[in-house]
């Protein structure tokens, strides 16, 4: 967008524009939701295949020692299993968080009524009618915290 | 005409002409000295008004009452319109702290972190009200950047003119100093003549005392003897017709003594 038709956005455009946002991810989060589950399926198979050969490996020498190449290699192919395993449901934890996230926001944005907006747009109104931006607000409070700090 | 005669061009006049002449010279010092103090308060003035027009000094300088100084009025104006602006742009600034450019490049990053889906990185609801509320306060605080435009380029205008004028004061200024240095030349010459003439006429006067022709009158009705001037001067105010013989009540004599003093004493015999 050009940088002087910023200047025209009205709120009720932009809100239209974050609740389109919000709702494409709505149909597109779930499949994402879907497809991050059916990893985690797989890497659970894979990290309990892994825990099973090295099973069988130390039941075939039963008695004796595992040969200890084998044994390690065993033990880091479950290692590994694991970590993809915690990695993948963290992308599955994340996306649902995402999901809820979005399924929120589209409540709150889509019920937007005229009291909501009006405090959304207090800042605009403060410095409409002649009152400090936030950022001169902050800027005070934070010179007033330097001069506190050198008292 | 003797050579380095301090006197030589007075010799030939009349007293009464000299008189008038340092006269002259007295009023033309009293002028002078007007003009002097006329000049140097109105360079004085100029110096002031440069030095609060350059922002070397905060202080208006009072704007003298006994001349006109246009132009130095005039671009004292200017520069309280100057620090007007100023002050006004500084007030507005206070309160919206970011320049235009900052608002438009903090409203594009704003509206591209609503607008467009980052991914992983999306924003959670808070972050969103927060973002959406920011975006339109940042419109509001360009908006009410509008009138710095115009100020800005009215500070422009009248930074160049007060330099302008600045210069012009400082030429009237150097100009000012010439005449002062000419003034203060004529003063010295006139000083000088006048010191000349009042020596002269101290040289021209009769050293004796004028003869007192009321007093050779009271001497001789009191029987006292007079030089041939108090004479001359009686015979010229009335003669000696009208002298009254009002002789003053003599003090008493004392009681001679008995054995009369053999000092010799001026004016008595001694019998």
């Amino acid at each position: 967008m050009q940088d002087k038709s910023l200047l025209e956005v009205s709120p009720h455009e932009l809100l239209d524009i974050i609740l389109t946002k919000r709702e494409k991810d709505a149909i597109h989060l779930p499949k994402e939701e879907k497809k991050r589950d059916e990893e985690l399926t797989r890497a659970y198979k894979m990290y309990n295949e892994s825990k099973t050969a090295l099973a069988q490996l130390l039941d075939s020498t039963s008695g004796t020692e595992a040969d200890p190449l084998k044994r390690s290699q065993a033990e880091n192919v479950i290692e590994e299993n694991e970590t993809h395993r915690k990695r993948v449901m963290s992308r599955l934890w994340r996306v649902r968080s995402h999901l809820k996230e979005t399924l929120a926001a589209i409540e709150y944005w889509s019920v937007m009524d005229e009291a909501k907006l009006t405090t959304l747009l207090e800042g605009a109104t403060r410095v409409n009618e002649g009152g400090l931006s936030t950022f001169a607000m902050n800027k005070s409070a934070l010179s007033e915290q330097g001069d506190d700090s050198h008292a | 005409m003797l050579d380095g005669d301090l006197f030589a061009d007075l010799r030939t006049l009349e007293r009464s002409e000299i008189q008038s002449n340092l006269l002259h010279h007295e009023r033309s010092l009293v002028d002078i000295d007007e003009q002097l103090t006329k000049n140097r308060n109105l360079t004085s003035f100029r110096s002031s008004c440069i030095k609060f027009c350059v922002g070397k000094s905060d202080d208006v300088p009072p704007s003298p009452a006994e001349h006109q100084e246009d132009l130095a009025q005039a671009t004292l104006s200017k520069r309280i319109e100057f620090n007007q602006f100023i002050q006004q742009r500084d007030t507005l600034m206070e309160r919206i702290v970011l320049p235009k450019y900052r608002i438009i490049q903090r409203m594009s990053v704003v509206y591209e972190k609503l607008t467009r889906s980052q991914g992983t990185t999306r924003l959670t609801l808070n972050q969103e009200i927060t973002l959406f509320s920011e975006f339109f306060e940042l419109q509001a605080m360009h908006a009410q950047l509008d009138p710095i435009e115009t100020i800005e380029r009215e500070l422009g205008a009248l930074h160049r003119q007060i330099s302008e004028d600045v210069k012009a004061i400082n030429k009237a200024d150097r100009d000012t100093a010439k005449i002062i240095s000419a003034l203060v030349e004529k003063r010295k010459q006139t000083t000088r003549e006048i010191g000349r003439l009042k020596a002269f006429l101290r040289s021209k006067k009769p050293k004796s005392k004028p003869v007192d022709a009321g007093q050779a009158r009271k001497t001789i009705s009191q029987g006292g003897s007079i030089s041939l001037e108090d004479l001359g001067a009686l015979l010229d105010h009335g003669g000696l017709s009208n002298i009254e013989s009002t002789k003053e009540p003599s003090p008493k004599k004392k009681k001679q003594s008995a054995t009369a003093s053999t000092k010799a004493t001026r004016g008595s015999r001694n019998t």
